[in-house]
């Protein structure tokens, strides 16, 4: 009985691992998504320092910059209608989905809840006031500021 | 004054506490305060269910930062007397201190992480893969346990993760250490790939005077008699979740090993195919089998298996609906047979 309901079960994850090899591209669109931060870089290059670090931060895998203060995330919410657009950058499929990864990230206990805001000019002028925050915006809303450094979302960006 | 009464009690004392000291230094968006709930209906085979129309659990969840290293959470379940003896149960009620960016304390009521599941979805329908819970969590998984747990991840490359909870035991119900550190979860895992999560656990326990056991007495074999009252066991969990945008897929599995007696076990496996980002059909298989030298659960095996729709009608609301296949052949009940079900679950 064991081997028969082990075998079982090692069978069919080979099925769903062998289906499952080639599902993870991104889409890829022209949006300029990037994340922006406190000018206090110090602490920050690493955490941000690849596209694939940044998705962990905004997937909620990655919370904490590596001087250990907590990663302060802001986005544009779903009534800005950029949500849907970041969404899918980030391989989220959905804003819904996306939303909704959130609300289980915390309903579980590890993560407080990213901050939306309902334009980018809210998250840029959030992130510019709170110096462990990181927002993600689109890049031509960004204006000349000394204050904010930028990296690309993906590597496409 | 009952023990449910007292740790409300000293819930809203500690809401009162943490709202306040949120006002003098925080923001309101700081909390988090959500209501989730469902519905559910049935037909089919009616010694399979137990409603044909149900409210389900409805849950208060509250988190928020305390300071800048401490934070609270608890989640609340109201459900009508119709439905279970205790109408107003605490959850979850913890504190926890972040002791540096990747390690933190906690303590209080939480639910073990013996699986993935059951410290991931909780009490909400709303994340649950399918309408109900795998079959051991009636059975094998301590589902809660009140004390002190000591957590860690994005450890390495794997992001890997860990968990320690010195607990109370199953038998101490709600109370605080009340027979002394009774139980032990060691639990871990890592990251594999970004989207696939692999977690092991061992849980060890003592349940004191177990046949009269509530959380276990539908299911208790009295008719076996035991060398003594007491009934020390250790639980064995692995849970394996992948999530693709093609394809979704979890697995648990669970031995319990008591002393004296052989291993019973439970294996569970959901498979998602998402059509669109809203509309995911499921197939899904959950196997229990209890071994014939058990003391404490009557043996024999339960089998489900089932295909599903699960439809997500905004980001705070699903609709589930399942054709389950089920068949019984414990030494309390015996029964095969189809249900057909169906659950809303909502997030306000």
């Amino acid at each position: 009985m064991y081997l028969r309901h082990g075998l079982g079960f090692f069978v069919a994850w080979v099925l769903v691992m062998s289906l499952a090899l080639d599902c993870n591209a991104l889409p890829q669109d022209n949006d300029q998504w990037v994340v922006v931060f406190h000018e206090d870089d110090a602490k920050h290059r690493v955490a941000v320092g690849t596209a694939g670090a940044v998705r962990k931060i905004l997937m909620g895998q990655t919370r904490y910059w590596d001087n250990g203060e907590e990663i302060d995330l802001v986005m544009p919410s779903r009534e800005s209608g950029f949500l849907k657009g970041l969404s899918e950058r980030v391989g989220a499929g959905s804003d819904t989905l996306f939303q909704r990864h959130w609300l289980r990230l915390t309903f579980g206990g590890r993560v407080l809840p990213p901050k939306f805001y309902s334009s980018m000019e809210e998250v840029i002028r959030y992130v510019e006031e709170h110096p462990n925050a990181l927002g993600v915006v689109k890049v031509e809303y960004l204006r000349p500021n000394d204050k904010l450094l930028i990296r690309p979302l993906t590597e496409s960006s | 004054m009952n023990q449910s009464l007292r740790i409300m009690m000293a819930w809203s004392l500690v809401i009162a506490c943490g709202m306040s000291r949120a006002a003098e230094t925080m923001s309101f968006d700081d909390w988090s305060l959500r209501v989730f709930s469902h519905f559910e209906a049935a037909a089919g085979d009616k010694e399979l269910f137990s409603n044909d129309l149900s409210l389900g659990e409805s849950a208060l969840f509250l988190t928020g930062r305390l300071s800048s290293r401490w934070s609270f959470l608890s989640e609340v379940s109201f459900q009508p007397k119709k439905y279970r003896d205790d109408t107003v149960k605490v959850e979850r009620a913890r504190f926890k201190y972040q002791i540096s960016s990747n390690h933190w304390f906690s303590f209080g009521k939480m639910h073990t992480p013996v699986n993935e599941w059951n410290d991931s979805y909780h009490h909400g329908r709303l994340f649950f893969p399918t309408i109900e819970r795998p079959q051991s969590f009636s059975e094998f998984v301590p589902i809660h346990e009140v004390g002190l747990r000591f957590s860690g991840e994005g450890l390495g490359a794997r992001n890997a993760f860990y968990d320690v909870v010195v607990g109370s035991g199953q038998s101490a119900h709600d109370d605080i250490f009340p027979n002394g550190a009774r139980s032990l979860t060691v639990s871990g895992g890592l990251w594999i790939k970004d989207n696939l999560k692999w977690r092991v656990s061992v849980y060890r326990d003592k349940l004191i005077d177990y046949m009269a056991s509530e959380s276990h007495g539908v299911l208790v074999d009295m008719s076996s008699a035991a060398q003594s009252n007491d009934l020390e066991y250790t639980a064995y969990g692995s849970s394996l979740y992948y999530s693709g945008s093609k394809v979704d897929a979890k697995a648990e599995a669970y031995i319990f090993k008591p002393e004296g007696a052989k291993s019973s076990y439970s294996l569970f496996q959901r498979l998602g195919l998402p059509l669109t980002a809203n509309l995911t059909p499921y197939v899904f298989f959950d196997f229990l089998r209890v071994d014939a030298s058990e003391h404490h659960f009557a043996e024999g095996y339960s089998r489900k298996a089932g295909l599903g729709l699960e439809w997500l009608t905004g980001a705070t609301s699903s609709l589930k609906l399942e054709l389950i296949n089920q068949d019984i052949d414990r030494k309390n009940k015996r029964e095969d047979g189809a249900v057909v079900k169906l659950q809303f679950a909502v997030g306000i």
